[in-house]
């Protein structure tokens, strides 16, 4: 697979029709390709692109375990705005926020760090994201706590 | 009129990720009775804007895309527009980094040019 050729169609076609579904893009990837697709877009796409794929792809994303987690921050490889895109999307539309969870995807303390202690989620222009989708907030953490019941 | 008056500081590329260019997405719109219009209808859209040197307006996805690399710009930040007029905006572009101040400009910029609707809500994002 072309990892980047497959993650630019992705995110054209949620640009162009945000509404429309991406199962058949789910249903054709394995989870190592997702992991190395998200891993593209947040290397190569500015942040809006970026939370608008992972706000897509919320399912998927949120259900990946901590070591697929770590080998997407490994494959951004340093980009400090594509670490800075996917410490965003956590403190803007989940409810994981602590140092630790960063500390243990080996994001650095100067990215995280900066968010700890904002509060982010009655942010205007984040609701109207969400909203752009037909997603409701609840729907993202309720994802979230399926995700923290299978670390535990 | 000068855009220029609404401006009290340009925005700067950061050292730390001017090498870092992003891809990303414009939108092709005009400006009719104080409303984005694109293809004849009203643009709904949440992303991305930039305000160039020379006061052109830009909107999609990533501000460095947007701007082609400018060093410089007047205002970045993101933006939501709905039926036409411009509900709510922040600061939020990691390449060019706009203060509160800068916010602010770009807030009255779109006010005095009656581009935002009645619930129009600017809000600065510390990121």
């Amino acid at each position: 697979m072309n990892i980047s050729t497959y993650a630019q169609e992705i995110t054209k076609q949620i640009h162009e029709n945000p509404l429309l579904p991406v199962t058949e893009f789910e249903n054709k990837i394995s989870r190592n390709d997702f992991v190395e697709i998200s891993a593209w877009v947040l290397k190569n796409y500015g942040r809006t692109t970026c939370h608008k794929f992972l706000l897509k792809f919320n399912d998927t994303f949120t259900n990946l375990n901590l070591n697929e987690l770590r080998k997407c921050v490994q494959l951004i490889d340093n980009d400090i705005l594509g670490l800075d895109v996917l410490t965003a999307f956590y403190f803007f539309f989940t409810d994981i926020n602590s140092a630790d969870f960063f500390e243990e995807l080996n994001i650095p303390q100067k990215i995280y760090g900066k968010y700890i202690g904002n509060h982010y989620h009655d942010n205007p222009f984040n609701k109207k994201l969400l909203e752009s989708f037909g997603l409701e907030p609840d729907t993202i953490f309720s994802l979230q706590n399926v995700w923290k019941k299978q670390v535990a | 009129m000068s855009v220029w008056i609404f401006f009290r500081q340009t925005l700067t590329v950061t050292d730390e990720t001017k090498s870092l260019y992003k891809l990303g997405y414009h939108i092709d719109f005009e400006i009719k009775d104080d409303k984005f219009i694109q293809k004849g209808r009203p643009v709904d859209f949440v992303g991305d804007y930039v305000i160039l040197l020379n006061g052109e307006l830009r909107i999609g996805e990533s501000h460095y895309h947007l701007s082609e690399i400018a060093k410089e710009v007047l205002s970045a930040g993101c933006i939501s527009i709905e039926n036409g007029k411009i509900t709510t905006i922040n600061n939020q572009s990691g390449h060019y980094t706009p203060s509160r101040k800068a916010l602010a400009d770009a807030a009255n910029f779109f006010v005095k040019n009656r581009l935002i609707s009645d619930s129009f809500e600017p809000e600065y994002i510390t990121f």
